[in-house]
């Protein structure tokens, strides 16, 4: 029903692709991220939720929008659009034909974030599915317990009159922190994540009030949110005494914190009880697993009984 | 509450970090102060011994185990991050340490599964260390560690597809300045290359040009300074061990620091 191609999932009978990573005609696209929403295509259907913020990215495309559960023919299969819980409007991508049922999972995460819609197990005979943090050495502890621990990094930068600056990606992440940390002074943002927020706020998520950085004073107790490559340039050295944290699944590492004034280990991916419960949840019988580990995860996935295969299009 | 991994790490930094942990029963203050102080228990067991250890409570296979160990690259570590979630209430430093300074190498075993039982992901990366004997390069989560392997995590900015070549880079002021070219063996590599093909943005001869997006994992022998290079520093032996989709690329400043 989907084949690996060089330029991504490709469906013969629906003539789409998921996520393809070069121009094609037509694309099924489950979120916002650059290395999923790619440029050229010559249209575009993703979830509703998600077009604002790709429309955003990408200037003038062809592109439609369709509801969570609304089943679509297209050419010999029927598709539709289901929560990921990755990032506000992510989608897994459910095709069908005569009864047989893929899914796509896109990029997921299992535990509900209060921003994204959360993850829904689609029941499926054959599971796509990313594996970013697909060893068991990627446990996450429950997000609250991250935020308050940023919370509390946050108070203590307040009281000592030090800003606090967190690198994160400017869709997503940067937005699930600000309406997640209990809030210890205003909130202030890179350009980049309030034109994110300003867009995602309009489509009604709920998101506190933010200023962006340049437009007025910030004060020491401020929160400054800025993509990571911005955190250690010329955009935050003129704003005084800061500690500067990161927030990713990678901070599970001590490789990764060494060095940083402040690590957190939150991500938008599942952890590795996550996809273990995420594939479980689908009944599926057959599981590619891409995007990541994928050799380790496939054999681990062998031995509890599935038919376990990986994305082996991109080879040749 | 504050675990003890995070009170070690500051107080080796800082001393007026005590100050932070007034809420510390004063009992395990003491054992810290006299932790880094240098009292430390004697070595039980190996660290691959922990490992196997460890592997067998989470019912994880020699090939995941593998896997991880690549990823994290710290036996302790690996160790500590396969094992389950805690149960029931942490024990405090002194006890851990009471418990680890009365333990023999026939007891050991039993010693550290009810520890690791009992207490959070850090706190048991703290246990692997004094263990295994191996307590000094803790601190690396301040200090490059001396017995470790040292990484850091690069972007991809150029790449040669005979080969394959890569020129990864770290971050200075908001740009990114390479500083290694390396042959990319991973098993992902088909993979990374159709990701390059589909977006190059700019060609140099043989060389493509792409968005500083695709973190890799660098590992080097050792980082010396060579001002004839943009970065002002070389790297020992480099080799790519790991893709990290979604990764973040480190600071220049941080390898500087390291040289």
């Amino acid at each position: 029903m989907l084949t690996f191609t060089k330029k991504g999932l490709f469906c013969p009978d629906g003539n789409f692709y998921i996520d393809p990573s070069s121009a094609v005609e037509r694309a099924l696209v489950t979120h916002g991220h650059s290395d999923h929403a790619c440029r050229g295509h010559q249209s575009y259907l993703c979830s509703h939720a998600a077009l604002p913020v790709i429309r955003h990215r990408l200037g003038r495309i062809t592109a439609e929008g369709t509801h969570y559960g609304e089943v679509r023919r297209i050419g010999g299969v029927t598709v539709s659009f289901h929560p990921a819980g990755h990032v506000p409007g992510s989608a897994q991508i459910r095709v069908e034909r005569a009864g047989e049922v893929w899914v796509v999972s896109g990029d997921y995460k299992v535990e509900a974030d209060g921003l994204s819609e959360p993850f829904q197990p689609v029941a499926c005979h054959t599971f796509i599915t990313e594996c970013t943090f697909g060893l068991p050495i990627f446990q996450w502890l429950p997000a609250a317990e991250v935020l308050a621990e940023i919370a509390a990094w946050w108070a203590a930068n307040a009281s000592a009159g030090r800003l606090s600056i967190l690198a994160a990606y400017s869709f997503g992440k940067a937005q699930r922190l600000m309406a997640g940390i209990p809030p210890q002074g205003p909130i202030f943002t890179h350009g980049a994540v309030e034109d994110v927020t300003e867009i995602l706020r309009a489509q009604g998520y709920a998101l506190p009030m933010t200023h962006r950085v340049g437009l007025s004073p910030v004060p020491r107790d401020a929160l400054i949110v800025a993509p990571p490559n911005v955190v250690s340039g010329d955009w935050i050295g003129a704003l005084g005494p800061m500690s500067v944290g990161f927030a990713s699944g990678w901070m599970a590492l001590a490789a990764r914190r060494r060095g940083l004034a402040a690590a957190f280990t939150l991500s938008d991916h599942a952890d590795w009880p996550g996809l273990n419960a995420a594939i479980r949840a689908t009944g599926a019988q057959r599981v590619f697993a891409t995007h990541g580990y994928s050799g380790p995860f496939r054999d681990w996935l062998a031995l509890q009984g599935y038919d376990a295969r990986v994305d082996s299009g991109a080879v040749g | 509450m504050i675990g003890f991994a995070a009170m070690l790490a500051a107080m080796a930094s800082d001393k007026t970090a005590l100050a932070r942990y007034e809420g510390v029963p004063g009992a395990d203050l003491d054992a810290a102060r006299r932790l880094l102080a240098g009292q430390r228990p004697k070595r039980l067991a190996t660290l691959d011994t922990i490992l196997n250890w460890a592997a067998a409570v989470a019912v994880v296979p020699d090939f995941l185990l593998a896997a991880s160990l690549a990823v994290s690259g710290d036996r302790a570590e690996t160790a500590a991050l396969i094992l389950p979630p805690p149960a029931g209430p942490a024990p405090g430093l002194a006890e851990v340490l009471r418990r680890l300074h009365g333990a023999t190498p026939v007891t050991a075993h039993a010693t550290l599964l009810d520890l690791w039982a009992r207490l959070p992901v850090r706190e048991n990366f703290v246990v692997n260390r004094l263990a295994s004997g191996t307590f000094r390069s803790l601190a690396p989560t301040l200090r490059p560690a001396l017995a470790d392997k040292q990484s850091l995590h690069a972007v991809m900015v150029l790449v040669q597809p005979s080969g394959p070549e890569i020129t990864l880079a770290l971050w200075r002021d908001g740009a990114t300045v390479p500083v290694a070219r390396l042959a990319l063996t991973l098993p992902q590599t088909p993979e990374i290359m159709a990701w390059v093909r589909a977006n190059t943005t700019k060609r140099y001869g043989p060389l493509r040009q792409v968005p500083a997006v695709q973190v890799f994992v660098v590992e080097y022998d050792g980082v010396s300074q060579n001002l004839r290079r943009k970065s002002g520093v070389e790297l020992h032996n480099p080799r790519v061990v790991a893709w990290l989709r979604d990764g973040v690329a480190d600071p220049l400043s941080r390898l500087v620091a390291a040289e």
